[in-house]
């Protein structure tokens, strides 16, 4: 085995270009339209198989295995499992139950509770089929965990985010992201998580403060600006009714404009906490990447009224590969085929959620 | 015999092999190089081969055989694409001449199909046993979602007058019946001609209706005719029948876009979806006989819509948005009535001329 000195870099490499996904998602929308929109599932397929093949590692393409029809069975399957059974569940209720009482808050509550941990079990799974469909050089990935003990802690994270007016929000993030990287396998292999608290505590506190002073900026400027005009002025009156309310029904979102900033750090700091074998992971991104990706991401789905989404998808892709660096050696001839059990059926929970990113 | 240089993957490890690949009269032969390596040798039948994308120009071709689905053979030369083709053309068909294409269309042609066939057969055909199965309460509750969403935030009417009016109208239609429904009239401040029979017993009557009404029988027999529909549980077959509408495209379309939401809503689609026409003959048999015992006239009724028909020609159609959207002028029906006329009125006008005028002014 011939000694490196430096530890070498590794990249995955996105080839893909718009002009070849343009037939694909062409094509796509005459079926989807030819079909009142069921063939969305090969669609889908289509445009995985493509965005997949186009990312290359070590000059090796990653490939797609799964199948429309394999997508069609899993939604359908939760529809008549899951979704149909709650819909009638919840107009039973609806029906029955006394439309002031604490019985129909709490059934609400219960019901919504569910939903929740439906969608983080969503996640799971999808992430699990999609694994278990992707391959290099023969060899697939897996996720190895359960998707309920997940779904249980993604509950209990979010319920603890929103009782700590967010400050769980950084932990949460951490957890999630450890579990569902420990529990994913390429072949035989793991990966590991060792990600500190500490650096994203610091920004998130810088953010959440930062909120407040926005809000408070805000407020100002408004208050000031209304005693030139008589309808703000109107529409402040009408605010002073019960101002602490008011700032508190608005404070979320100046939260979420700090967002950006907390993220590229998070993305950053979570990929170097990641290894795999002897390689250990870096992402570059900043805040003016991430927000030049996702607004014109947004602009491509929306102005073409979703059909798009293949563009943005690559786009995605495309981000991705360029800002990871991998560092160390890697000798991928130990990595044995996955003997991790891979689902049947695909993704049915995610669609229904509207979770399929990709 | 050429042998072309190729990249293989056992499917076992991530490792890769440098193999050579032959063609024989049977499949692709593979051999290691260097041929010390073991474990590698390989014979895939042609039948076996699996192309793992279609091939593109100046792209690796990509193979794997059924026998080892994990395995994976990678080759450069353009001159083994050209002898595989030639051997083994099935890999190379496109479009509908795939057999798995072939398979996936007809499945989705089918479902579209049989889709089209519930809806078309299927929900109709279910709704009036069902119908008979809803409990009264959960009638009611929907009655209350399509009243809400047929008012608009219109105001309801409640002048004095007017109101006693048209609860004497109403005792006078149902006095005779042995067993009346359970229902209440209201009067909706809308101009539109229409009037709405809803689940649970509701009837809704649009302003519009009794300002373009000749005479207290011709709302009477509209009232009547509306009593059929409540009499049968029409609304409630037809508020079935659009939640099964509604559960067929969520099923279709999945995504719940804002559209299929709008299609689906049950006040929505008991709109979009007009009575059949046996519903009509029925609700019309009904208020015939109500019409007869009550001694009012059939008459009334053809009198009504034959106007309205004839305005509605007049006035580019705004006035037949109305109430014929929602119960076609079936020539049959107006023939229908109109012989089985006998009676014109016998029992008087169905409300003497300051009711009726109180009745046309319960909006104020
Ligand atoms: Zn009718």
């Amino acid at each position: 085995m011939p000694q490196t000195p430096s530890p070498a870099q590794l990249r995955l490499e996105q080839r893909g270009r718009a002009g070849e996904l343009l037939p694909i998602v062409l094509l796509n929308m005459l079926l989807n339209i030819l079909t009142l929109s069921i063939y969305r599932f090969w669609g889908k397929t289509n445009v995985r198989r493509y965005l997949w093949r186009q990312t290359h590692f070590l000059d090796e393409p990653l490939e797609y295995t799964g199948t429309g029809g394999e997508l069609f069975k899993g939604f359908l399957a939760v529809f008549l499992l899951i979704l149909a059974p709650l819909g009638v569940v919840s107009n039973l209720a609806g029906v029955y139950l006394e439309p002031d009482g604490t019985e129909l808050a709490s059934f609400t509550g219960l019901f919504y509770l569910f939903i929740f941990f439906l969608i983080g079990m969503a996640i799971y799974r999808a992430r699990r089929y999609r694994l278990s469909r992707t391959r290099w050089r023969g060899i697939r990935g897996a996720m190895v965990g359960s998707s309920a003990q997940y779904a249980l802690r993604y509950v209990f994270f979010w319920g603890l985010t929103l009782a700590s007016l967010g400050w769980a929000y950084p932990w949460m993030r951490v957890s999630l992201f450890t579990r569902i990287m420990e529990e994913t396998r390429f072949g035989d292999r793991a990966f590991r998580v060792v990600a500190t608290l500490g650096p994203l505590y610091r920004l998130f506190a810088i953010c959440w403060f930062g909120s407040f002073a926005l809000l408070i900026a805000v407020t100002a400027a408004v208050v000031n600006f209304s005693s030139a005009s008589v309808i703000i002025e109107g529409l402040a009156d009408e605010m002073t009714v019960s101002p602490w309310l008011g700032l508190l029904v608005l404070w979320p979102f100046f939260l979420l404009f700090w967002l950006p900033w907390y993220k590229a750090r998070e993305i950053n700091h979570l990929a170097a906490g990641t290894s795999f074998m002897a390689v250990s992971f870096r992402m570059d991104v900043s805040v003016w990447n991430l927000l030049g990706l996702m607004s014109l991401n947004l602009l491509i789905v929306v102005t073409t009224l979703g059909f798009g989404q293949p563009f943005a998808q690559l786009r995605v892709f495309r981000f991705f590969c360029r800002r990871l660096r991998m560092i160390g050696d890697l000798d991928m001839d130990w990595v044995r085929q996955s003997s991790a059990m891979a689902p049947s059926i695909g993704e049915g929970l995610a669609d229904a959620f509207d979770l399929g990113a990709v | 015999m050429t042998e072309y240089e190729a990249e293989f993957n056992d499917g076992r490890t991530a490792a890769r092999h440098h193999v050579s690949v032959t063609f024989d009269a049977h499949g692709l032969r593979l051999t290691a190089d260097p041929p010390e390596v073991e474990g590698i040798e390989r014979q895939w039948p042609y039948g076996a081969l699996r192309l793992i994308d279609p091939p593109r120009p100046e792209t690796p071709l990509r193979l794997t055989a059924s026998s080892e689905p994990d395995a994976r053979l990678r080759l450069d030369d353009p001159a083994f694409f050209a002898e595989l083709q030639h051997r083994a053309p099935h890999l190379f068909l496109s479009g509908l001449a795939r057999p798995n294409v072939r398979r996936n269309a007809a499945a989705i042609l089918a479902a579209l199909l049989l889709t089209g066939l519930f809806l078309w057969q299927g929900v109709p055909r279910l709704s009036a046993p069902l119908a008979r199965l809803v409990p009264v309460e959960w009638e009611q509750k929907i009655g209350r979602v399509v009243r809400k969403r047929l008012l608009a935030g219109a105001k309801t009417c409640e002048a004095e007058l007017g109101g006693a009016a048209l609860s004497r109208l109403t005792r006078r239609l149902t006095s005779k019946m042995e067993a009346p429904p359970k229902f209440v009239v209201t009067v909706a401040d809308r101009g539109a001609i229409n009037a709405f029979a809803m689940p649970g017993g509701n009837i809704l009557i649009f302003r519009g209706l009794l300002q373009s009404a000749e005479s207290a029988d011709e709302v009477a027999a509209v009232l009547a005719h509306e009593l059929g529909h409540v009499h049968h549980r029409h609304p409630t077959q037809m508020a079935i029948r659009s939640m099964g509408v509604g559960m067929i495209t969520d099923l279709l379309t999945g995504d719940g876009s804002a559209l299929v939401e709008l299609a689906g809503n049950v006040g929505g689609v008991l709109l979009l979806l007009s009575y059949s026409r046996d519903m009509e003959r029925q609700a019309d048999e009904f208020g015939g006989t109500l019409l007869r015992r009550a001694d009012l006239s059939t008459h009334a009724m053809v009198g009504f819509f034959d106007r309205l028909r004839g305005a509605g020609a007049k006035t580019d159609g705004n006035n037949l948005a109305g109430y014929f959207s929602s119960h076609p002028p079936l020539s049959e029906r107006i023939a229908a009535g109109a012989k089985s006329d006998g009676n014109k009125s016998g029992g008087g006008p169905a409300l003497n001329n300051d009711d009726w005028q109180a009745l046309k002014n319960i909006c104020g």
